[in-house]
């Protein structure tokens, strides 16, 4: 992390080169994995009962991939990305499964769910690393921001001076634009967009492999999410790291996003590069998810979204879940479940 | 500015006007001198009967503001506002009386409804207090007619829960009941999808379309998500600065816009069009993200630190508001002068121009 651009670079620097998505495609197939999820369940323990929020997910994250995870509220989508960082809390608990991260110093294969918290910590922001949606919940109100990115880079690093660590602290805040004074302000002396753009770059503070990312634009008006999603995109390609992205804003996805993930009722229904969803979308909730964003360029016509309301995940159907929502549900559906 | 070229919209019954509106709240800088905050600055708005018109720009840029004198919440500073022929502060004398006409939905459907009370009580308790029906039973039918207006059928089968029994959009849809209750002629949504999943965002838009075109309500929708706005709206003014900087149909906007900003907003946008794999790039050069500072005093363009076409005379003198031949358009940027379709009302050179000078406080 000696190569830190100046913000001004960073905004001029080239855009990003433009895949085709043989290219992506090709891209992804030559990069090694770096995080595996091979049949993750995760259930919330409530009095309830067992809630099922993922069941039976098996995903395959390369080096330098950018997925996106999308999905309506309880589909499982932020319960997924914490499961995969390990950083869920009870009553969500990992009931089946395993992820297993693959370091890129190609030393041996580690199995993020048997890992002793001391080991985790080690991978914490080292390796895994984690920007949320509600940056103002994140951020230490009453502590400035230079002491919350200097206590980061030296617990990764006792060996970093102070003096180094304010040093590097200020080249982070200005790689996302913000000058680098301003880490003697306190959080809430941001606006909104600039707290999210300081927890980017918090969480890219020790060179991470794998960023997920948990709606981190939600909060933000258009015109700020396109700012913080451009220079994510530029670090990204910049610094080689994976992105898990999760969002409900398929529009957003399909923009960023090399391989696409849609979850509903805890489940993958469907797993395709951003043109394959786009143009092809095989899952009748998929097709209804894509045509629920009105279009900017083409025409307008009418658009329906998809009726009904989400599942009930303690009171799940036998067959697919989507199948009362469904328009081309049979009686099978509604008995089997079909992967 | 519509004087001088009169449009076919004119025709209809202009339900909400505001001529020469100011906003100005008394604030502090960082440095903690006081400051006069200008959030909204000027501005020339009109609703029609059965109109849908979005009003759209980033946050902090005076469109909350706007809505918010609408509901009585701020008093203008500066500027009439006519609400149905009559001016506002006529009108706000008698608030029940006003909120009989113009109605507001909020962003946040969880927020703005009381999580302990019943459908019934929280749509009837509007019902009772406007005097819209009589009582008991009379309040209820009248609470199933309005679920039913809305969509939520069987009513009898919402009419009894409680708001957390009810999906977002269902709960916005009893927000829209509620404001239906007293048969307004204005509703004022503010960001009313924003809160809500994408596929039971459409059933919101949709409803409220419907209203336009079977009730003839004048819906004012304030968004910054243009690709909604578009889908809804019949017409959009774009905000920046605390004032209208573009205004017009919405296709024409959308499809032609003259204003830099309202271009920047449109191309900032998610396209799903644009998916990765097309060669479309998702990372924008974006201008530089200094925020709109409304407490500087500025003659020109509050847009031109931030626009790439910016000259000295867009901060040197105030911008003239260009409207565009057929007199549908309007557009506060000196780029309408390099096109064909654009004039100058106040050119010296136009017959019948009037005169109009920044209006000082």
């Amino acid at each position: 992390m000696t190569d830190l651009l100046p913000a001004t670079d960073i905004l001029h620097a080239e855009t990003p080169h433009i895949e085709t998505s043989e290219e992506i495609a090709a891209r992804l197939a030559a990069s090694p994995p770096l995080l595996v999820a091979e049949n993750l369940d995760v259930t919330y323990v409530t009095e309830a009962g067992e809630v099922p929020a993922c069941r039976n997910v098996n995903l395959t994250l390369h080096r330098g991939e950018i997925l996106g995870v999308a999905g309506e509220s309880a589909s499982g989508k932020s319960t997924l990305l914490n499961a995969l960082a390990r950083l869920q809390r009870p009553p969500a608990i990992t009931s089946g499964g395993k992820v297993t991260f693959y370091p890129t110093d190609d030393s041996d294969p580690m199995e993020i769910s048997s890992m002793s918290e001391e080991e985790l910590r080690e991978r914490r922001w080292t390796s895994l690393s984690f920007v949320m949606q509600s940056a103002m919940a994140c951020l230490n109100p009453v502590i400035r921001l230079e002491s919350q990115f200097t206590d980061v880079i030296r617990e990764h690093d006792p060996e970093v001076s102070k003096e180094d660590a304010s040093k590097k602290a200020g080249e982070l805040l200005e790689m996302v634009g913000i000058p680098a004074h301003r880490l003697k302000a306190f959080p809430f002396q941001l606006s909104g967009g600039m707290q999210q753009r300081a927890l980017i770059a918090l969480s890219l503070a020790c060179d991470p492999d794998v960023v997920f990312m948990d709606e981190p634009t939600t909060a933000v008006d258009v015109i700020m999410q396109r700012q913080i999603l451009s220079q994510i995109l530029h670090l990204q390609a910049r610094l080689g790291f994976a992105i898990v992205f999760v969002t409900h804003d398929l529009s957003l996805l399909l923009e960023i996003s090399d391989r696409i993930v849609i979850m509903y009722g805890g489940r993958f229904v469907e797993v395709g590069s951003a043109e394959q969803i786009y143009e092809s979308g095989l899952h009748p909730y998929t097709r209804g998810l894509r045509s629920s964003f009105p279009p900017l360029s083409e025409p307008v016509r009418k658009l329906h979204g998809i009726p009904g309301t989400p599942p009930d995940l303690l009171g799940l159907p036998v067959g697919c879940a989507f199948a009362p929502r469904c328009p081309r549900a049979t009686q099978l559906c509604l008995e089997e479940r079909r992967n | 500015m519509t004087d001088v070229i009169s449009s076919a919209r004119d025709t209809r019954e202009v339900v909400l006007q505001t001529k020469n509106l100011k906003v100005h709240f008394d604030g502090e800088n960082s440095e903690g001198k006081k400051v006069k905050i200008r959030a909204v600055d000027g501005v020339d708005f009109t609703l029609h009967k059965g109109e849908i018109v979005a009003l759209v720009g980033e946050s902090g840029c005076g469109k909350t503001t706007l809505a918010r004198v609408f509901s009585l919440i701020y008093k203008p500073t500066y500027g009439d506002v006519t609400v149905l022929g009559q001016p506002l502060k006529e009108a706000a004398r008698n608030e029940r009386k006003y909120y009989r006409k113009v109605q507001l939905i909020f962003q946040d459907p969880f927020a703005s409804m009381n999580s302990l009370k019943r459908i019934v009580h929280i749509v009837g308790r509007v019902v009772q207090i406007h005097k819209m029906a009589g009582r008991g039973a009379a309040v209820r039918k009248r609470v199933e007619e309005l679920l039913g207006h809305v969509n939520l059928v069987p009513a009898e089968k919402f009419i009894n829960q409680f708001p957390t029994d009810l999906s977002g959009g269902q709960k916005q849809r009893v927000a829209i009941a509620r404001a239906l209750a007293v048969e307004p002629s204005i509703i004022l949504a503010d960001e009313p999808t924003s809160m809500l999943d994408a596929s039971i965002r459409l059933e919101v838009l949709n409803l409220l379309s419907d209203l336009r075109d079977n009730d003839g309500l004048a819906v004012l929708i304030i968004t910054h998500d243009i690709a909604s706005a578009r889908y809804l709206s019949d017409r959009i003014n774009v905000m920046y600065g605390g004032r209208i900087i573009e205004e017009g149909p919405t296709e024409k906007i959308v499809s032609d816009p003259v204003h830099p900003y309202t271009e920047l907003l449109i191309g900032a946008a998610p396209d799903p069009a644009h998916y990765k794999g097309s060669g479309h790039s998702a990372v924008q050069a974006s201008s530089t993200n200094a925020p709109v500072d409304n407490s500087i005093k500025m003659v020109g363009c509050r847009f031109a630190n931030r626009c790439p076409h910016a000259i000295s005379r867009c901060v040197d003198a105030p911008i003239p508001e260009y409207v565009s031949k057929d007199g549908d358009r309007r557009a506060m940027c000196i780029l309408a002068e390099k096109r064909d379709d654009f004039i100058n009302p106040n050119d010296p050179a136009l017959p019948g121009a009037t005169s109009y000078t920044e209006e000082q406080l």
